[in-house]
């Protein structure tokens, strides 16, 4: 009988364990509902490791948002979180994060590991002008205010915004961008290791996303930072990811560098999702859709996920969960099927690179 | 009348915002000067000078950052939004001048705003919460086709829910819009809009929130609609690839925007292929790459813009108004605003930039001064 996708630890990965700063064993979330359990993060174990920038992909509901929340143990209620998260710190004992007490959580979230959210717009207290949401956030942490304001005003010029009048201003004096940026230098005031990115740019347009993207790539190295960046969007993703982990129906269906993934995708779904992506180069008729509707929690099909919208599900596919398939040393895909996908599925990244 | 020459005519149209604050009405002139509180309103300029055609069964796409007023134009042109100056033609007759009831022609204002209809970025929003598809969908019918029953009303937006795939239609109509999910919303937005057989539909970041693997699907059944109802579209973007992809199929235009003005104008697959505009040229930048080494050596070059942020609309720059922030500046372009040149081999092609003419001064004129615009330093360790 196989494994369900991720009950394995460390799949496929030939790097040794202590690159690892964050691992994933396991994770369940569940909800719930009048109709029956809702279970948006099923059974989900993944590495990550220091230093790296992982791209979290995948659609609207498809967990991808959950899985971060898991990752702080943030998960709202009524929402139930099981499994094993671990936090390796650069210094000392691993921590068991589902363990901590709230003060204990307290502290490692934003210091250890902080998060971005897409609305910017709402992270900020209305009242309040940026320079005070720095000195609140250095003061709720016992952290030096002078010193933590002359780091924000350095990271505020890394991010090409004006320190003196970003500070200044209040919320509602500065656009888009400009909160969306302030928001990355407050989320990095308290030096931590690992930043977590939900959708961090997806309400901006897309010259300021890129913008924005371009500069994280810049100041990465500069503090050192482990970023896990979640979007909806595979090619924003791709050049500013290292690894890539392709979710679907609440769990990661392919995973490996972004290269390949990007160049060879293996598992069906991400083939398809490539396929459906307007760019600037694809001809017409070579976009074309998904068929079909992704999953509902509640009523999560039986075998792999994706049979029912797959093209080249057989028998096999519509009662027997995929375990994870190699497909290079750390490049994995939960499909059956999977050396079949580039011949059913053909794909052209555009620039007259055709996909073998 | 119809069938000739274009559908929507704006000729020379300006959009001005005058930002009143609550102060400047209601402070005495002896309190603002004594905090330096000058009491000038400041005037927007969200959209200068434009003048752009929309045929029958056109679609235009309106590019540019957030804040260049390519949604305000679009509401323009869909008489949304009165011009501060410049007119709109719809079949020949001055949109304002039938409001205001000057044109005695045999048409009012009424049948203009019944054939120019507008989508919106989210659709959720857009649908009364409270009502079914159905009744959502039945209340321009009521409104404009007052003769038809219950039961006709109802035939027709069955016929139309099956038509974009929401199947059971039985089953869609009686929904309420949080029962659908955000792909199928959209539909229903769109043939809301449809339902009165509009001429022109503003379709304001239609698929923007909508999931990428999502946006094919709803530009296809825009595409198919169009075919089927004879209608334009303006369609409103940030992103170069969506508008390629539903104004390229349709034989339309792109119109790229910035700080209120249209920089380059010409059909959609003339502008992504060869653009001439060093505006277009850094949207094309910003257009992810699906081709991984190719994206990580973009991701590698810094952004090829001397500045990120988009300058003040009330108090555009002189000259061309991109020149603060573009690479190609030279003093020239300080100073006076450049005209349109037509690109080298499409006369329909052009482009508000001295650099398509191969004869302008502006190769002789001094480089600016490099300094990145909002003056920093790039990042360097």
């Amino acid at each position: 009988m196989a494994e369900s996708p991720g009950t394995q630890s460390n799949v496929g990965t030939e790097r040794p364990d202590s690159d690892v700063v964050f691992r994933v064993e396991g994770a369940n979330v569940n909800f719930g509902m009048g109709r029956g359990q809702s279970n948006v993060l099923h059974d989900v174990s993944l590495d990550i490791y220091r230093g790296e920038t992982l791209g979290i992909v995948g659609e609207s509901g498809s967990g991808k948002s959950m899985f971060a929340s898991a990752l702080l143990d943030a998960v709202v209620d009524p929402g139930v979180l099981t499994g094993n998260i671990t936090y390796y710190p650069r210094s000392g004992e691993p921590i068991d994060l589902l363990s901590l007490s709230d003060s204990e959580l307290r502290r490692v979230r934003w210091e250890e590991v902080s998060m971005v959210f897409q609305g910017a717009m709402s992270a900020f207290n209305p009242t309040m002008n940026m320079e005070e949401h720095f000195e609140e956030t250095l003061e709720a942490h016992d952290y030096d205010v002078d010193d933590g304001i002359s780091r924000a005003k350095t990271m505020l010029r890394d991010l090409h915004l004006e320190p003196g009048r970003i500070l200044r201003s209040f919320p509602h004096e500065l656009s888009g961008g400009q909160k969306q940026r302030a928001l990355i230098a407050l989320s990095l005031i308290l030096e931590p290791e690992v930043v977590v990115m939900d959708e961090p740019t997806a309400a901006l347009d897309l010259l300021m996303q890129r913008s924005i993207l371009n500069l994280l790539y810049n100041i990465k190295d500069k503090y050192d930072l482990t970023i896990v960046f979640i979007s909806h969007d595979l090619p924003i993703v791709s050049g500013f990811a290292d690894r890539l982990a392709v979710m679907y129906a609440f769990e990661f269906v392919e995973t490996g560098p972004a290269r390949e993934v990007l160049r060879d995708p293996a598992h069906p779904y991400t083939r398809s999702l490539l396929k459906s992506t307007p760019n600037l180069e694809t001809p017409y008729d070579e976009m074309v859709p998904i068929e079909g509707e992704s999953p509902d929690p509640v009523n999560h099909p039986s075998g792999c996920s994706y049979h029912p919208r797959c093209p080249i599900a057989d028998e096999q596919c519509s009662h027997e969960v995929p375990d994870y398939h190699r497909v290079s040393a750390a490049h994995q895909a939960a499909c059956f099927h999977w050396e079949k996908s580039a011949d059913a599925i053909p794909l052209s990244l555009g620039s007259g690179s055709e996909d073998a | 009348m119809s069938g000739s020459g274009p559908v929507l005519e704006l000729d020379d149209v300006s959009v001005h915002f005058r930002e009143d604050s609550l102060l400047t009405d209601i402070v005495p002139d002896s309190v603002k000067r004594r905090f330096g509180f000058d009491g000038e309103s400041e005037t927007v300029h969200a959209v200068d000078n434009v003048s752009i055609d929309i045929d029958k069964n056109d679609v235009v796409a309106l590019v540019g950052e957030s804040g260049c007023g390519k949604t305000t134009l679009g509401k323009a042109a869909v008489a949304l939004q009165r011009p501060t100056s410049g007119s709109i033609r719809y079949k020949g007759h001055d949109i304002w001048d039938l409001y205001d009831g000057k044109e005695n022609a045999d048409m009012d204002f009424e049948q203009i705003r019944r054939a120019l209809q507008i989508i919106h970025q989210d659709p959720g929003s857009a649908l009364n919460p409270n009502r079914t598809v159905q009744a959502n969908l039945s209340s321009p019918l009521e409104r404009w086709n007052p003769e038809l029953t219950f039961r006709d009303r109802r035939d027709r937006v069955l016929r139309l829910l099956k038509r974009i795939g929401l199947t059971p239609a039985e089953d869609y109509a009686d929904r309420y819009a949080h029962q659908l999910s955000g792909g199928e919303q959209q539909r229903v937005a769109l043939i809301r809009a449809l339902m009165l057989e509009p001429d022109v539909i503003l379709a304001d970041e239609a698929v923007s929130a909508l999931d990428v693997s999502l946006r094919i699907e709803i530009m296809d059944l825009m595409l198919d609609l169009q075919e089927s109802f004879d209608t334009s579209y303006v369609f409103v973007s940030h992103n170069l690839s969506n508008a390629r992809y539903l104004a390229g199929q349709a034989d339309g235009s792109i119109a790229v925007m910035y700080l209120g003005r249209i920089v380059e104008y010409g059909p959609a697959e003339e502008i992504i292929s060869n653009p001439q505009h060093p505006y277009t040229k850094i949207l094309k930048w910003a257009t992810p790459v699906l081709d991984p080494e190719q994206a990580a050596e973009a991701m590698r070059e810094d952004t090829p813009m001397r500045g990120i942020d988009i300058p003040d609309a009330t108090n555009p720059p002189t000259g061309c108004r991109f020149h603060t922030r573009c690479p190609e500046a030279r003093e020239v372009c300080t100073q006076e605003l450049p005209e349109f040149y037509p690109a080298p081999d499409n006369r329909n092609h052009v482009a508000a930039c001295y650099r398509v003419d191969d004869d302008h001064e502006y190769w002789n004129s001094p480089e600016l001064e490099d300094e990145t615009a909002d003056g920093y330093q790039s990042i360097s360790d």
